[in-house]
């Protein structure tokens, strides 16, 4: 299939951006959305222009770094599907397709769709561990865990720090993302000794990097390739009212 | 204190402020509107009642310095979230597409901001009655403020009863994403997140302000007649 491409390009953080256009024909079904781009890259290279820099590192939909927003939404026209696991089969012959870096104030661009989210992994630091012993690894099972705490810990742990739901929103607020980090180890005991601090300095934090506040929207619901919900949002604000009134 | 205090330090309990303030002005709304609809019980009933209301004295001033504070909490902590998110978010060239916000979710700060002049106007037109004087300061048979007769003819003048629905019609655009979002920021989840939240917040707000606009329609169509 033939395709007509209008890509962000943007030589640096502080150089101003813009859309072009490019032709590009061949495209298979069967390509993955990255392939091609890789293959527009090739063409580009062939023709001495330089090559769109993009993100990507798995491929397989489960290390969160590639972004881009397609035709207006992060990660393309797929629910629960990140921009790696996003098919060319999904796409016409003919297709005007619009590809854009994740924006925010707190994701400034380094080149083209390259973005620096080190915002997030500065959120995460800010909170996202625990306090283990040293020494030998713990029986399993040697804490017990309620079977509905573990689904729901592990259903926050799908988090692959994107910042896709930071795209999405019109806010640019982080508080999916920061929700997620947070649940994931609010209610296992390991969890425990640092609960109510770790909301409180995951929060300071997401307020530092200059990301903006939750108005509800629910936009980063609806793009999330791991399907994270806004419960986690309510239960982050839960937490930290629980903070300010309990110890820990 | 220190708890509450420490609210105001971050995002997040800026925005529970917000939601608690917003709650508190829901009540108030619906209370409000409960003694405004006995216009459609005749002069005695909403006469009486405004009686009532002035005979508390000293109450009714707490009650209203304590409106005052919610509605000053509520603006100050959402006029500086919204400046702050116009901040993260500074990139208008883009093209993005919306799947799950609503135009009320989005037009929070205008529909807010509606209300507000709202809210001048009106305690300039029915409170303090000096928008007009002639109406305000009628007495009934039983030389009680006649209320009854002071909204009646307001209401008879329709630029007035206009702007009035108009405002309403920005409650209802304000309520619309506040009713589901107040339960979702303080952690009602059970309500929150429920499949039906924002269709019965829609309904909540669409009663409220529908009662509201009752009161103006009903005296341009005659049906309450002075
Ligand atoms: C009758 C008066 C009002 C009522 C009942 C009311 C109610 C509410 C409620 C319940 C919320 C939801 C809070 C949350 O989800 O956390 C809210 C949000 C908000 N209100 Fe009001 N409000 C009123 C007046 C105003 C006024 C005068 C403004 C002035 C500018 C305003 C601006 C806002 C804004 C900007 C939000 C935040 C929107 C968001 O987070 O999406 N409101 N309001
Ligand atoms: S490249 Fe790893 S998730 Fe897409």
């Amino acid at each position: 299939m033939k395709l007509t491409l209008h890509i962000w390009r943007q030589a640096g953080s502080h150089s101003t951006g813009r859309f072009e256009t490019y032709d590009l024909a061949d495209v298979r079904p069967d390509m993955s959305f990255l392939e091609m781009l890789d293959q527009l890259n090739e063409q580009l290279v062939a023709s001495n222009t330089e090559p769109v820099a993009f993100e990507y590192d798995c491929r397989e939909g489960i290390c969160g770094t590639c972004s881009l927003v397609i035709n207006g939404t992060p990660h393309g026209p797929r629910n629960a599907t990140t921009t790696c696991q996003t098919y060319m089969r999904h796409f016409h012959d003919g297709d005007e397709i619009f590809i854009e870096p994740f924006r925010a104030a707190a994701f400034p661009i380094i080149r083209d769709l390259v973005v620096d989210r080190s915002s997030l992994d500065r959120v995460a630091q800010a909170g996202g561990f625990i306090s283990v012993g040293t020494g030998n690894a713990p029986d399993a099972n040697a804490l017990p865990i309620a079977k509905q705490d573990a689904e729901d810990a592990l259903s926050a742990a799908a988090c692959i720090g994107c910042g896709a739901c930071v795209a999405a929103c019109p806010n640019a607020s982080a508080s999916l993302f920061t929700a997620a980090k947070i649940s994931h180890f609010a209610d296992l005991p390991q969890g425990g000794p640092e609960r109510g601090e770790r909301v409180r300095r995951m929060i300071a934090a997401m307020d530092e990097e200059m990301f903006g506040s939750c108005t509800n929207h629910g936009e980063c619901e609806a793009v999330c390739p791991m399907e994270i919900s806004t419960r986690l949002i309510g239960q982050m604000n839960r937490e930290y009212l629980r903070s300010l009134v309990v110890q820990t | 204190m220190k708890a509450l205090l420490a609210l105001l330090d971050n995002t997040v309990g800026q925005k529970i402020i917000t939601a608690a303030t917003g709650l508190g002005l829901i009540a108030f709304v619906v209370g409000h509107l409960l003694g405004n609809l006995q216009m459609f019980l005749g002069p005695d009933a909403i006469n009486n009642y405004a009686a009532q209301l002035k005979s508390l004295g000293p109450l009714l001033w707490v009650a209203r310095i304590g409106l005052l504070a919610l509605i000053l909490l509520h603006i100050s902590m959402t006029v500086r979230l919204a400046l702050r998110n116009r901040r993260a978010n500074p990139v208008t060239n883009r093209r993005i597409e919306r799947h799950a916000s609503t135009r009320s979710s989005r037009y929070m700060i205008i529909s807010g901001s509606f209300i507000l002049i709202f809210v001048i106007f009106h305690l300039l037109h029915f409170t303090m009655g000096v928008v007009q004087p002639a109406y305000a300061d009628l007495t009934d048979a039983d030389g009680r403020h006649d209320v009854y007769t002071m909204v009646v003819r307001g209401f008879q003048n329709w630029a007035i009863a206009g702007f009035y629905v108009v405002a309403m019609v920005m409650l209802l655009s304000h309520l619309t994403h506040a009713t589901f979002s107040v339960f979702q920021t303080l952690g009602v989840l059970k309500i929150a997140q429920d499949s039906r939240a924002k269709t019965v917040a829609k309904a909540v707000a669409l009663v409220l302000a529908l009662g509201f606009i009752s009161i103006p329609v009903a005296v341009l169509l005659r049906l309450i007649t002075a």
